[in-house]
């Protein structure tokens, strides 16, 4: 008996017109039967399951899962498992953003990268006896990310970044070509995902299930999440815009930002709100909003008289970004563009920026093929 | 939303690259980011790379999840 596994992927087609981008079509395959297996389930049983199934962003799945199940019973967390949960996902986001940075970027010169970056990740994952990042592991990422080429302070702001951009550092020439030259491509207004869309979300996830999270919109509206939407207030961020070079270096502020957010979790100082929020719908429903690299995640547990699993719901981050009428589409209508091989390397340096949490395939098409 | 299918590397390939089976289909995926891979290790992969190496025993449980959400058909193959 062999099984055959589904490859689940984005299509992303854009339509040409006189020039221009007329439209974009996205269509994506995503795993169904999560709410189906969870169902009947102990909260302890999915909350097992989730960061297996779900692997790439394991902690972010697994303290999503915990987070609403919490919510769901009414029970509070601990600041100590607060601050544990946070710490997880704070670095698995470091590791996230800084792969998908390299792996993308690197192209075949992926391999003169690879120990650094295998240094950092398994820094990343050592935790101590309390589940935070250790201390000696978060000294270990800085000196990975400084050897990468992104010493603390390099990206405060515009006058940091330029510095930056001029050096030497090996992840400064990695960007450089396109933070200079195709900078502002794809720059729109920027309507972010925030907590404030929290319960809003909650409600229709427990009323629509997966036909929501599967195509998600709020009144209309298709908000952006991930690290440009949750940096729009970073006075680098704010100077550069937010085109493609915005969406890189916003990836890269909060990969810089890390080390000093996980020792803040050590010291029992820092604010967590905006990596974990819990938020408890009565009847025992749940909702957890996490930060992950990708953009907010939100998990809905509701739990049956028995304190068993009766719905379970995950809206990745992914589906706002490559809505068909989303962030991604919004960027790309009305540019002017065409069907050459540069124009391609273009939208998929955009596209790979949005980092969508599955392959994806790219197809160019003239209106009139329609 | 991605589902991270456990594969076993089956050939060790130059250039950091192996060639793994996804419960029976293979595939060459880069292993460059995880440290000294081994034919018969478990690794999860993801759009051409394998992040990290799981234990056997886990890698069967979670294909045995996915087989149970219909993400792996259980086709019979000749």
């Amino acid at each position: 008996m062999n099984a055959v596994p589904r490859d689940d992927r984005i299509a992303i087609g854009i339509v040409l017109s006189g020039g221009r981008v007329a439209g974009v079509e996205i269509t994506a395959r995503r795993p169904t039967g999560v709410g189906r297996l969870a169902q009947g389930r102990s909260g302890e049983a999915v909350t097992a399951l989730v960061p297996r199934l779900f692997a790439l962003c394991a902690a972010a799945q697994g303290v999503a899962a915990a987070t609403a199940l919490s919510a769901a019973r009414g029970e509070r967390v601990s600041a100590a498992v607060a601050a544990a949960q946070a710490s997880a996902v704070l670095a698995e986001r470091l590791v996230e953003l800084l792969r998908g940075t390299i792996t993308t970027l690197a192209g075949p010169a992926l391999p003169s990268w690879a120990p650094l970056l295998r240094d950092v990740i398994a820094a990343a994952r050592r935790v101590d006896q309390h589940g935070l990042v250790a201390a000696d592991a978060i000294d270990e990422i800085e000196r990975g990310l400084a050897a990468l080429g992104l010493p603390a302070g390099c990206l405060d702001d515009a006058d940091a970044c330029g510095a930056w951009l001029a050096s030497a550092a090996p992840l400064a020439v990695l960007h450089r070509p396109l933070l200079s030259a195709d900078a502002a491509f794809g720059a729109s207004v920027i309507d972010a995902l925030t907590a404030h869309d929290d319960a809003a979300i909650g409600d229709q996830l427990a009323r629509r299930g997966a036909a929501f999270a599967s195509r998600p919109d709020l009144v209309g509206r298709v908000p952006e999440t991930g690290a440009l939407a949750r940096l729009m207030t970073h006075p680098l961020i704010q100077n550069t815009g937010a085109g493609l070079a915005g969406r890189l270096l916003a990836r890269l502020v909060e990969v810089a930002a890390t080390p000093a957010r996980l020792r803040a979790l050590r010291r029992g100082d820092a604010e967590i709100g905006d990596v974990v929020r819990s938020i408890p719908l009565g009847d025992g429903i749940g909702l957890a909003a996490v930060e992950c690299a990708r953009g907010r995640l939100h998990h809905l547990v509701a739990l049956d008289r028995n304190g068993l699993i009766r719905q379970f719901e995950i809206l990745a981050p992914t589906e706002w970004n490559f809505h068909p009428q989303g962030p991604l589409a919004r960027a790309l209508i009305g540019r002017a563009l065409r069907d050459t091989e540069a124009d391609r390397g273009r939208v998929a340096h955009l596209v790979a920026a949005f980092d969508p949490c599955v392959g994806f395939d790219l197809h160019w098409r003239e209106a009139a093929d329609a | 939303m991605c589902l991270a299918i456990p594969a076993e590397v089956i050939e060790l390939l130059p250039e950091q690259m192996a060639r793994v089976s996804l419960d029976g289909v293979g595939k060459i995926v880069s292993v460059a980011l995880v440290e000294g891979v081994a034919v018969g290790d478990y690794v999860v992969v993801h759009v051409g790379f394998a992040l990290t190496r799981i234990d056997p025993e886990e890698a069967l449980q979670t294909l045995a999840l996915l087989r149970e959400m219909g993400q792996i058909s259980a086709e019979t193959v000749s």
